[in-house]
């Protein structure tokens, strides 16, 4: 009888010990099975993914990209609703780009997101992800929760997107209808697909910014006109054409490309081989600045400001030039249209009042006539006096106004305070003496007295001296930018301008160049400002020259007579 | 020929100076109309008598050269007095060559204003008296029979009657006939008067001109 009881025992032991195994194994069986399944899930949304990404990267458009990203990651995290924001900083505020599932109501209470309160304006402000498990028992969704109710969402969890530098674009949603938190997975890999819809987005943007400004700058270049803007090959054939080309050489562009340039230089230029000595230089210096006759197509010649630009590219090799000819014909016309437009003015104005001069004498004659008659017609007479007297009146009138219009025209030479003028120019530096990290110094002499001169011409030269010198200083390092500024009396009374730079300054045998029109420096030249500038101060009765700044840089010094 | 009394066209968009100027004309008795622009005179009923036109150049909607040409073209051949304010010599060219009589510029004399005035209304009393002269001789024309409208020019070339018989194939007393009924629808005393007849009617810009033979 024991037997049996001890072999029962030890027969119910083995059997709950079988049970158990079988129970581990069918546990394990179903964790691998389900560790298969979460496997072949990632796999999948995996492959999604880089399908997404492949499918993407011909699509021109954003939209179909939210929709895609949107939808696959609905999929993935098994939501019943989801939305997509972009951040707009116009408004300053999240909108919704693309949705799913959501009815108009709540696409307008949620269409321009500035409240922080929702998932998606937490997740923006702490630009961080923010689940909501449950609606009901957030007590921040409050305000909310009626709005959720009728989309009819309890759960939402909102993950910001950011482009590759780590900026904020936007804001990936999506909403449960039941309480519920995605698992870490679901996350991880939203975190994928945010990421890669991040970076589609930022790429989309700046592939769109660059053909803006690649549209607007070709607009640019065939709209401008009066200069002829076009590409040279390294031996000096024409590789590309303007509109302002055509106009100003007269060449249409399949009738000039690939010829060169030397067709424009008439032949005293040609022989003097002016073309290939201003390519040497360019080439040399890296920009080539000129003025001299050219010809157009049609034999025509005209005077010209070329400036040629040498074209590098990234090892530094040379591909070609960039030559910019502008016409000063027109700059010439212009003057000479001001001038037609003063003897149009004067002839106007003598026509104004010849009008009742003419009247005035007419019936002046008349009335002598009448009174030398026989039995003169004495009303008659009266009449016309009285017509004379308002002709005299229109008259009078004519030149006051004519007067008045005089009074409206800029007189060429004004009492100017220079220290004003001084400020007025350096009030619109400020960010670009900012953007390039120099300091100003200004020492302007209070008690000046005023000088006679054009205003906007004097203040041309200022604009000129500054921005040379902080071209001068954009490439120190290592020491302090100053630009100092400086305004005195000096021993003779004339007003005394200084404008020093700290930049690494000009040879002593260069510096009376820079004043010619054509002296260029490695740094990218001067330009026409400086020998434009001396004349302007000569026309004032002054001087402007430069010597080497104190420890480095150089100043430039100018005179005005003082009134 | 009547005498009419001239009238003379004022046109200038300043009112005053053309009651001044119309005061002036006055002065040598003569009529005066004045017009504020080119469009009013030239919808305005021009009096079938002598005259000029005074005219500024620069109007308001038609320059007054413009107005010369509408004028020639509508055969209204009243001579023009140009006056402006501007003196501007290619203008004043064009129009002079254009058969203005004068060429004026403000403030003008008024004695060349008035002897303009007077040059203009002879001038276009003559013209008048042309013009009369030959319409008359057209209907005189018009009168002939078409036999007698191709004897005219042949008695007028010089032919001899018996040519012109031959040449029209018929006898020599119908052509006596023909030839003594043109002189006398014609009203010419002789045969040189009838050669400048048919000179003048020659030389008409109007179609009714007696056809050239082949004898001329």
């Amino acid at each position: 009888m024991q037997v049996s009881q001890e072999r029962t025992v030890e027969l119910t032991r083995i059997n709950d010990e079988l049970k158990r195994e079988i129970a581990q194994r069918e546990t394990a069986e179903r964790e691998a099975l389900a560790l298969k399944n979460e496997l072949a899930a990632d796999l999948k949304a995996m492959c999604r993914l880089h399908e997404l990404s492949t499918r993407l990267l011909v699509t021109t458009e954003l939209q179909p990209l939210f929709e895609e990203i949107l939808a696959a990651t609905i999929e993935l995290q098994n939501a019943d609703f989801g939305n997509i924001q972009l951040y707009d900083p116009q408004e300053q505020a999240l909108q919704i780009v693309a949705q799913r599932g959501f009815h108009q109501d709540f696409l307008d209470y949620f269409s321009c997101v500035e409240d922080t309160r929702a998932a998606c304006g937490r997740a923006w402000q702490c630009r961080e992800r923010v689940i909501i498990e449950d609606i009901e028992v957030d007590p921040d969704f409050l305000p909310h929760r009626k709005i959720a109710a009728s989309a009819g969402f309890r759960a939402v969890q909102s993950t910001p997107l950011f482009n590759p530098k780590g900026e904020p674009l936007g804001m990936i949603s999506t909403h449960f209808r039941q309480p519920h938190r995605p698992s870490s997975r679901e996350l991880r890999l939203t975190d994928l697909y945010a990421r890669k819809a991040g970076e589609m987005i930022a790429n989309k943007r700046s592939e769109e910014a660059l053909r803006r400004s690649e549209e607007r700058f070709r607009l640019l270049v065939e709209r401008m006109e009066d200069y002829a803007i076009f590409a040279l090959d390294v031996d000096g054939s024409i590789s590309s054409w303007n509109a302002g080309a055509e106009r100003v050489e007269g060449y249409r562009s399949e009738e000039i490309l690939g010829r060169h340039f030397s067709v424009f230089y008439p032949a005293e230029s040609k022989e003097l081989a002016k073309p290939e000595t201003a390519l040497r230089l360019a080439a040399a210096q890296g920009r080539f600045e000129d003025e001299g006759w050219r010809i157009r197509r049609n034999g025509s010649r005209f005077w010209a400001h070329t400036v040629l630009t040498a074209l590098r590219d990234e090892q530094g090799k040379l591909t070609g030039f960039a030559k910019i000819t502008h016409d000063l014909t027109q700059r010439k016309r212009a003057q000479d249209a001001k001038l037609t437009t003063m003897g149009e003015m004067t002839a106007s104005i003598a026509h104004e009042i010849n009008q009742p001069l003419g009247t005035i004498i007419t019936n002046a004659n008349a009335c002598q006539r009448m009174l030398a008659g026989k039995s003169p017609n004495l009303n008659e007479v009266r009449l016309a006096l009285s017509d004379i007297a308002d002709a005299g009146t229109r008259a009078g009138e004519v030149i006051s106004r004519i007067r008045a219009l005089l009074k409206k025209q800029p007189f060429e030479k004004a009492r100017i305070d220079i220290n004003g003028l001084i400020q007025e120019v350096l009030r619109l530096m400020p960010r670009e003496l900012e953007k390039h990290g120099i300091s100003l110094e200004t020492e302007l002499d209070s008690g000046l007295p005023p000088v006679l001169g054009d205003r906007i011409q004097l203040q041309q030269v200022m604009l000129n001296l500054i921005t040379n010198a902080i071209e001068a200083m954009a490439s120190v390092t290592g020491y302090p930018k100053v630009l100092h500024v400086r305004s005195k009396l000096d021993s003779s009374g004339s007003v005394l301008i200084f404008v020093q730079d700290s930049g690494p300054g000009l040879d002593t045998d260069k510096i009376q160049h820079i004043f010619e029109s054509f002296f260029t420096t490695k740094r990218g030249g001067m330009g026409m400002g400086l020998p434009i500038s001396r004349s302007i101060v000569e026309a004032h009765g002054g001087r402007l020259w430069a010597d080497p700044g104190g420890d480095r840089g150089t100043v430039f010094q100018f005179t005005l007579a003082a009134v | 020929m009547k005498e009419e009394h001239p009238v003379i066209f004022v046109v200038d968009d300043d009112a005053a100076l053309c009651a001044a100027l119309k005061r002036l004309i006055g002065t040598v008795g003569l009529d005066a109309q004045t017009f504020s622009s080119a469009r009013e005179f030239l919808g305005a009923k021009l009096p079938d008598a002598p005259g000029c036109i005074v005219l500024d150049v620069r109007l308001p909607d038609l320059s007054g050269l413009d107005l010369q040409q509408r004028l020639v073209q509508a055969d209204i051949n009243l001579p023009i007095i140009f006056i402006t304010g501007h003196a501007d010599i290619p203008m004043s060219v064009r129009a002079m060559k254009a058969g203005a009589v004068e060429f004026l510029t403000k403030p003008f004399n008024d004695q060349d204003l008035l002897d303009a005035i007077q040059r203009g209304v002879e001038q276009h009393r003559n013209a008048r008296q042309r013009y009369a002269e030959l319409a008359e001789l057209k209907r005189r024309y018009e009168s002939l029979t078409p036999r007698e409208q191709e004897v005219f020019p042949m008695v007028a070339g010089g032919l001899l009657n018996k040519q012109i018989a031959t040449d029209l194939g018929t006898s020599e007393k119908t052509v006596k006939i023909h030839r003594s009924n043109v002189m006398r629808k014609m009203d010419a005393g002789s045969l040189a008067q009838l050669v400048l007849m048919a000179e003048k009617l020659r030389s008409s810009p109007e179609k009714t001109q007696p056809p050239r033979t082949k004898v001329q």
